[in-house]
């Protein structure tokens, strides 16, 4: 019964890859040093790759992803998608009343190749995110995100009759999420709905909406006195 | 060849080191080098590497004046015609920066000029030539990363208006501060 609906699945995965992906993944508030993190998440994409674009509706994509803490304020984390990879490094950097601030400057490549021709985008995202505690025991959180995105795209082609060649341009994505989650001892869960526009090439809203899951392990090193 | 420069500016990030006694903002001032996402005609944004000097006057503990420099060139060639696209821009920010670690981020906004001179080459020597010559508006963000006393280094991206199109850039900007 499953093996009967495997091709469509594996169909509709690879043709929703070839984009990074966009969501409100964390929060602003880094992983201490000793700390590391394992996350899943799982999210609807709209206007992100080739094929949601021509169906004009959303398609799923699966995504996991490993942090660390380097230092205070500071840690580093790496993800994988279909098709294609990420890295970051988030620098909570201020304080303002009950929100901690962080930017979260993220490298991202996807790209989906065939013999005779290819996509790809490579992706420079510069997200500004704000969190705070909700409830009363502070396990649960509210993050707000701004961020931009500069996008290379570039396709190449090799065909024996219509020869060779590559092309490429660059796009500004702007926009920006909100992001629910909650704590339960080292398991955290959320949720996340995010907007981009592409200001390169006004059009219709791009948006992505998904949950994650992720299990904080080791424990906080007790802190060095290390300079600033 | 790209992604390793953006790689290598990523990686700089947590290395930024001062003396706590250190300005958060020092004077400094140097050399720049990146990539500009030039509009043209088309309504494309082609890549062209950049090069300019900088400078950085603080006001206050956290914020700043960056006076700034740049120039950038683009050549493209076909079998109809060949494209030379020439780019300088003269812009002067005011920023403010905030961290909690001796790498600040940042961000500036300011008024800015710039010259776009294009020269069309096309079959039958026919030859063509604009230029412009525009008031805009200069703005970025990114980081501060003090390497030590005597040495800045600088991840800005951002973008500056030429009329009614917009170019975007990313930078590394290095030097000396005192």
């Amino acid at each position: 019964m499953v093996a009967r609906f495997l091709p469509a699945l594996a169909t509709v995965l690879l043709l929703s890859s070839g984009c990074s992906t966009m969501g409100t993944l964390h929060g602003a508030r880094p992983l201490e040093p000793g700390e590391h993190m394992m996350q899943a998440a799982l999210s609807l994409q709209k206007q992100t790759n080739p094929l949601s674009t021509a169906l004009d509706a959303p398609l799923p994509q699966i995504e996991l992803g490993y942090r660390r803490g380097l230092a205070t304020d500071l840690d580093w984390g790496a993800r994988i998608f279909l098709f294609g990879a990420a890295t970051d490094l988030r620098y909570r950097f201020a304080k303002l009343g009950s929100f901690d601030i962080a930017t979260q400057p993220t490298l991202a490549f996807s790209t989906l190749p065939t013999p005779a021709t290819g996509f790809g985008n490579l992706d420079l995202g510069l997200p500004i995110v704000a969190e705070t505690d909700l409830g009363k025991n502070d396990k649960g959180s509210l993050v707000l995100s701004a961020r931009t995105v500069g996008r290379q795209h570039f396709a190449w082609l090799t065909d024996p009759t219509l020869g060779s060649g590559t092309g490429g341009r660059f796009e500004l994505l702007a926009g920006g999420g909100v992001r629910l989650s909650r704590r339960f001892r080292r398991l955290r869960i959320g949720g996340y709905a995010d907007v981009l526009v592409n200001t390169s090439r006004l059009g219709p809203l791009w948006w992505t909406g998904g949950l994650d899951l992720a299990l904080v392990l080791g424990q906080p090193r007790a802190p060095t006195s290390e300079a600033p | 060849m790209r992604s390793l420069f953006i790689l290598a500016l990523a990686a700089l990030l947590p290395l930024g080191t001062a003396r706590a006694d250190s300005p958060p903002v020092a004077r400094a001032a140097g050399l720049t080098l990146g990539t500009v996402a030039l509009h043209v005609g088309s309504g494309e944004h082609p890549l062209a590497p950049t090069i300019g000097a900088w400078g950085r006057i603080p006001l206050g503990a956290a914020c700043y004046v960056e006076p700034e420099l740049a120039v950038a060139g683009r050549n493209e060639g076909g079998t109809i015609a060949g494209f030379r696209r020439r780019y300088a821009r003269a812009a002067l920010g005011l920023g403010c920066s905030a961290g909690t670690r001796a790498t600040r981020v940042a961000a500036s906004i300011g008024p800015a000029v710039s010259y776009r001179h294009t020269t069309i080459e096309a079959l039958y020597e026919q030859r063509y030539t604009a230029d412009s010559l525009a008031p805009g508006l200069r703005y970025r963000a990114g980081f501060l990363i003090p390497l030590g006393d005597r040495v800045q280094l600088d991840i800005l991206a951002g973008g500056s208006t030429h009329g009614k199109v917009i170019d975007h850039d990313l930078l590394l900007q290095g030097g000396v501060r005192w």
